[in-house]
């Protein structure tokens, strides 16, 4: 049985010790598991990536063994733009690029900054606190990241596609939290009932899309004679 | 102050600075009073092709510190005056000290621009060197207020070009994520302008600085007038980003000169396309 549901797009980041799943998986086996899919749209119906999915079973979520994620900066860019990690993980920031970031947070669930380096020098970030991590570089405005920080160990993230599958879900009903980093308002909650393994697709209402990477700046007094 | 920053991003590079940036823009501007005249009769207006090229070098010295040298060139092709065309070529030094982490933060900006002139009309062509202060100021993630001081000396072959001014802006820019983004602004001027009128004047004889009779930049013989003037002009522009790196500029401002008795008016539109790679 697999515990920790995965996307089916990006390359997963976030690795679990093997003994502790096998540990988590035969607590959980006691009730009859099922698996969940969840598909994510827009408000026109398109499917929406990078959507986080999460079930929290009716009796509150077990106990989660942290673990470690990693989102390195490349092409002055943070990949990946997403990335899930259980409470108490740790997660590394190597800088693949040949300039200097600075890495930040000023989010609620965590406050933390890595002053300018290159390569792998900074020392991994402990998320201890569940909730949604914004990051930026104080260099490179336009690079934007976030790290959803999960207090339950059954979550996806969705494909291109729009489709995030949680796998071994336990039993007996439990609520579905939808976040996606663009939006409107707080995340959307919707009730499993008891005996229910499945939901109608999701559709958010997400900000705009585009973010201006480095555009020049306007208005400047054009020179010339006066 | 430029050959040091040229020193120091050059080593810059070698520590693992910045890679260079490059900003590239095209567009067509018009001035609804080319000759600065305040008498409807000497008003000439034109159009102008304008292409402008840069390359940026920077290096984050600090968390807060950040220095940056840029080259640049361009030219300006009037559909009419041929003596206004000109081909430019400068040099700009900034340092910018940011106060705090993040999008928000704000930055205060000292730079020192040179740049040399060539006019068609050789008369015109002038060095211009251009001292300024920038402090920009967010409000929030999308709104933010810039202050900008700049002092410009422009010493050129005649005198009649030559002329110092000091200028003061204030900007308000909304920039939500999107595609969309917007400023407006009020700029305030005190120096050195050039104006064109038909003689006799004497009304610009007595505040004019230098006065030159039979100038015929404007194809008809013309006296022009160096003056000291107050300029305001309030702007507006829009902006519209084709991706995160190409935008499309429209942009007006109305330019109110005086000097005594003496007061005239341009419009002057911009469109053009942007992009910084």
């Amino acid at each position: 049985m697999t515990l920790f549901s995965r996307t089916s797009g990006p390359k997963p980041h976030f690795k679990l010790g093997a003994l502790a799943a096998l540990v988590l998986s035969a607590a959980l086996s006691s009730a009859a598991a099922f698996d969940l899919t969840v598909k994510v749209t827009d408000e026109k119906g398109q499917p929406v990536g990078d959507a986080v999915v999460t079930f929290t079973p009716r009796g509150g979520a077990p106990v989660v063994p942290a673990g470690q994620g990693e989102i390195i900066q490349a092409g002055r860019q943070f990949t990946p733009a997403v990335l899930i990690v259980p409470v108490g993980s740790r997660v590394k920031f190597p800088n693949r690029d040949e300039v200097a970031h600075h890495v930040y947070s000023f989010s609620d669930a965590k406050k933390f900054d890595l002053p300018l380096y290159i390569g792998e020098t900074a020392a991994p970030v402990l998320f201890d606190r569940p909730g949604v991590v914004t990051l930026g570089c104080n260099i490179h405005d336009w690079m934007v990241a976030h790290i959803y920080v999960s207090a339950t160990p059954f979550y996806g993230l969705t494909s291109t596609g729009g489709q995030a599958s949680l796998r071994g879900l336990p039993a007996g009903g439990g609520v579905v939290e939808v976040w996606h980093s663009r939006l409107r308002g707080r995340p959307l909650s919707l009730e499993l009932p008891p005996g229910s393994a499945s939901l109608p697709p999701v559709a958010l209402r997400l900000r705009p899309e585009f973010r201006r990477r480095q555009a020049p700046a306007a208005g400047d007094a054009p020179s010339g004679y006066r | 102050m430029i050959v040091a920053l040229a020193v120091s991003l050059a080593g810059g590079q070698v520590l693992g600075g910045e890679v260079p940036s490059f900003d590239v823009s095209s567009g067509f501007r018009y001035n609804s009073n080319l000759s600065n005249a305040d008498q409807a009769s000497d008003v000439e207006d034109d159009f102008f092709w304008r292409a402008d090229a840069g390359a940026t070098w920077s290096r984050q010295l600090d968390r807060d510190w950040r220095i940056s040298g840029r080259l640049f060139a361009g030219t300006e092709i009037p559909f009419q005056y041929s003596a206004f065309t000109l081909a430019r070529v400068g040099a700009d030094a900034r340092v910018t000290r940011k106060f705090g982490l993040g999008r928000t933060a704000p930055k205060a900006t000292a730079g020192l621009a040179f740049e040399r002139d060539f006019f068609e009309d050789e008369d015109m062509t002038k060095w211009l060197l251009q001292p300024s202060v920038r402090y920009q100021h967010p409000f929030s993630a999308d709104w933010s207020l810039e202050l900008l001081y700049r002092f410009d000396a422009s010493f050129a072959r005649s005198g009649l070009f030559d002329g110092t001014g000091n200028e003061g802006a204030l900007t308000l820019r909304w920039d939500p994520e999107g595609r969309w983004s917007f400023f407006a602004g009020y700029r305030l001027r005190y120096g050195d302008v050039v104006s064109w009128a038909t003689p006799p004047r004497p009304d610009l004889v007595s505040v004019a600085s230098v006065v030159e009779s039979g100038n015929t930049v404007f194809g008809r013989p013309l006296t022009a007038y160096r003056l000291q003037a107050l300029t305001q002009t309030p702007l507006a522009g829009i902006s519209f980003a084709l991706t995160p790196d190409i935008s499309l500029e429209l942009s007006g401002e109305f330019q109110h000169t005086s000097r005594s008795a003496i007061t005239y008016d341009a419009f002057l539109a911009h469109l053009g396309a942007k992009a910084a790679f």
